[in-house]
């Protein structure tokens, strides 16, 4: 442009709300746009508001969901020891299971919404996965040292807690400590619970909250000490890949590592 | 600046204006500035002035945010008392257990006094599985690990009133869950304990339930000022 061509009049109405502007305002006394700004589109900032209240509402049906859930899965975790004193370690661990699936897959279907995301992608490629197998033999080589010291401090003489089925094939023990829970309870915690807790908190917090539900739900106040940051590194994979299947297969490793150890005394101290 | 009373441009010199006299100009609360009564910004700095509604609105607002905070803070004082209740439950438990098993194994020490301390040993691993000397420890190891337990859960619940300064929200939720599952946990021991003091735990569950209610109105208040 010419530096010798005089500058356009300014505009004599506001072109966002369309009233006259006074000569020497900078802005518009009845909508506060700034005099040359581009126009707002007022339409989408009162969307994007409503949006944002329809957010916080949906938030706090999302926790109470999520509170309800998390009662619905004590119920059957305690339902599972009762059994336990009554039945076998078997029938109790199967049943068990059979429960908490059930819980699971009611509450994921009633909230299959916050799963869909999660559930199409693989989330890592191979190299992420190579690092989930080496980061669980990590891992169980510290839940390990823990349990056997914390054992040894107490003098307590603890079974371990997914000791092989006496009399069984070693694949039940498998699939009711490892595969099972590496399904349901991920699908659980880190699909449904972790799903309603972002709709209203950050990533953080998510995982934070999801970790220490994920926690005090194996009853048990020792092992908050190994399944909190447990379950801080598998809301972290979830997290972090924005798939289910990453947190699917450190579960699962790291469940089935401690019933390898179980069974054929892979574990120093066994 | 057009005084909205007699249509004509006035100075402004006190909020009246020169020419009829009418209170007609406000300060802007930014630039500090005369701004003609009715208009909803500055036209100077482009703030918002509010309106007699907004002040209404306002103060509605601050009436419920303190509210809200009395509520956080009653759900923190809840996390405080489950904390010592917890503690000295962890005390109690050590010195009453303690106690317990030293009946416990003077009653079985009489039981056996007529046996050599290997032949006890023999039977012991019969019954048990353990000598005399490893069920002495087991038993009083159960009773240490119970109290650090309690103690662990009291430290915990410390660490929840500290947190709920900051998120309340997420302090009281991991509070409620974390006491529903204590009081399941403990009822699965001794389904006994779950009668005792009943009206006390329903009490604290309402507690912690209104404190997770308050702590979330709290932080939609903080996010719906931000919208």
């Amino acid at each position: 442009m010419d530096p010798a061509e005089p500058a356009p009049p300014a505009s004599p109405d506001c072109i966002s709300c369309g009233r006259p502007l006074k000569p020497e305002a900078a802005f518009c006394s009845a909508c506060g746009h700034r005099r040359g700004d581009p126009p707002v589109d007022r339409a989408a900032l009162v969307q994007a508001k409503v949006r944002k209240l329809q957010r916080i509402e949906s938030g706090w049906v999302g926790i109470r969901s999520l509170i309800a859930i998390y009662f619905c899965l004590l119920g059957g975790a305690a339902l599972t020891s009762v059994l336990g004193k009554a039945t076998d370690d078997f029938t109790a661990e199967a049943a068990g299971s059979g429960i908490i699936a059930f819980i699971v897959v009611i509450a994921a279907l009633r909230h299959r919404r916050e799963l869909a995301e999660c559930s199409r992608t693989a989330g890592f490629g191979w190299k992420g996965y190579a690092g989930i197998v080496v980061a669980s033999l990590a891992i169980v080589f510290v839940v390990h040292t823990y349990v056997h010291g914390l054992d040894r401090l107490f003098k307590l003489r603890m079974e371990s807690e997914l000791n092989p089925f006496s009399g069984r094939h070693p694949a039940w023990a498998f699939l009711l400590y490892a595969a099972a829970p590496a399904l349901f309870e991920e699908l659980g915690f880190r699909g449904v619970m972790f799903g309603l807790l972002r709709r209203s908190l950050d990533a953080r917090e998510a995982i934070l909250l999801s970790a220490i539900a994920f926690g005090i739900l194996h009853l048990s106040v020792p092992m908050l000490i190994t399944h909190v940051p447990l379950g801080l590194y598998l809301g972290w994979l979830r997290h972090r890949s924005g798939s289910l299947y990453p947190s699917m297969v450190a579960h699962f490793l790291h469940n089935g590592l401690v019933v390898a150890g179980g069974t054929w005394n892979l574990w120093p101290g066994s | 600046m057009i005084c909205p009373e007699c249509k004509t441009e006035q100075d402004f010199a006190d909020g009246r204006c020169a020419a009829c006299g009418a209170a007609s100009a406000v300060r802007c609360p930014k630039c500090r500035g005369w701004v003609a009564k009715g208009e909803k910004f500055c036209s100077a700095c482009g703030a918002k002035i509010p309106s007699r509604a907004d002040r209404i609105r306002a103060a509605h607002r601050s009436k419920e945010r303190q509210e809200t905070q009395h509520n956080v803070n009653r759900g923190r004082r809840w996390m405080l008392v489950v904390a010592v209740l917890t503690l000295f439950g962890g005390v109690f438990s050590y010195f009453s257990g303690m106690s317990e098993v030293d009946k416990q194994l003077r009653e079985a020490d009489t039981a056996f006094s007529g046996m050599t301390p290997a032949e006890r040993d023999a039977r012991l691993k019969e019954e048990l599985g353990m000598t005399w000397q490893e069920v002495i420890d087991h038993d009083r190891g159960m009773v240490t690990f119970q109290m650090a337990a309690l103690v662990g859960l009291g430290v915990i619940f410390i660490g929840l009133w500290w947190w709920a300064q900051t998120n309340a929200f997420a302090a009281a939720l991991i509070a409620l869950l974390l006491y529903g599952t204590v009081m399941l946990v403990s009822a699965l021991i001794d389904p006994a304990s779950l009668l005792k003091g009943i009206v006390v735990k329903v009490v604290i569950m309402v507690a912690l339930s209104s404190a997770v209610s308050a702590g979330y109105r709290q932080r939609s208040q903080v996010r719906r000022r931000a919208a």
